[in-house]
């Protein structure tokens, strides 16, 4: 039972964040209630940099230490991030549609994301090319450094290249009720994030054993 | 309903139910798998 316990939990977190988003803040002057989608798409898109963040530390640590630990962790982290990217990606088109006119457009912000989504899907493709293990990790961790420049130019994008996407909202120029179901569904989609990372390093874990045949 | 967009909640529900789909739906493969290899010895 106590295995589950930790689940309920992040699940019960984020059912609670995601109805508070929904139900208790005001809707948008200009988009009206669509606008609420962003309390689902930016926390994915904070919780998937997290996620990638994980991999360049975990990989810079496997070249350091050469645990396998490490490159296992690196490995799970990215796979959680790609599911989150693909559905910051997602949410966004859907958001995009009645509010720009279009599913998708060459921006700055959602082409640099798109990048650094299909960057992951190769770092996770790679891996499943080499056999060995330890042949493996030791190519996958210069790349899982080298991938994550990527994720500061997604955040600057709409900095340096003013196109369709705005920028960066602060506390200061929103409600406060929409600051905090944001703070709440990003800390939700933390207690997701840590949860799967976790399941994914002990499906990673217990693989490598079966390899080794312990 | 405020806002200058109307007629837009399909989006919203799409969205939400899009969201629900991943985290449920990844959520139960990783655990199923993880069931799945600590069953076996």
């Amino acid at each position: 039972m106590k295995k589950y316990i930790a689940a309920i939990l992040a699940l019960g977190f984020f059912a609670f964040a995601q109805w508070w988003g929904l139900t208790q803040t005001p809707s948008d002057a200009m988009m009206g209630a669509v606008q609420k989608i962003m309390y689902a798409h930016v926390p994915a898109a904070w919780n998937s940099f997290i996620a990638f963040f994980v991999v360049f530390v975990s990989s810079l640590l496997f070249l350091i230490r050469k645990k396998i630990f490490w490159d296992r962790l690196a490995a799970s982290a990215a796979e959680v991030g790609v599911a989150l990217t693909g559905l910051t990606l997602c949410l966004g088109s859907i958001w995009g549609r009645p509010t720009w006119g279009v599913w998708w457009t060459w921006d700055a912000r959602l082409t640099t994301t798109a990048i650094l989504f299909f960057l992951y899907v190769g770092y996770l493709s790679f891996r499943k090319f080499i056999e060995d293990p330890e042949k493996r990790a030791k190519l996958a961790a210069p790349l899982g450094v080298l991938i994550f420049l990527n994720v500061p130019i997604v955040y600057m994008s709409v900095r340096w290249w003013r196109t369709l996407h705005q920028v960066q909202s602060s506390p200061s120029t929103m409600d406060p009720a929409m600051v905090l179901a944001l703070r709440l569904n990003a800390f939700a989609f933390l207690g997701l994030l840590i949860l799967f990372i976790y399941w994914r390093y002990k499906i990673a874990k217990r693989k490598g054993e079966l390899e080794e045949g312990l | 309903m405020t806002g200058v967009i109307k007629g837009a909640e399909g989006y919203l529900i799409a969205a939400y139910l899009l969201t629900w789909t991943v985290v449920l739906g990844y959520g139960f493969c990783l655990f199923a798998r993880w069931r799945k290899l600590c069953k076996k010895s």
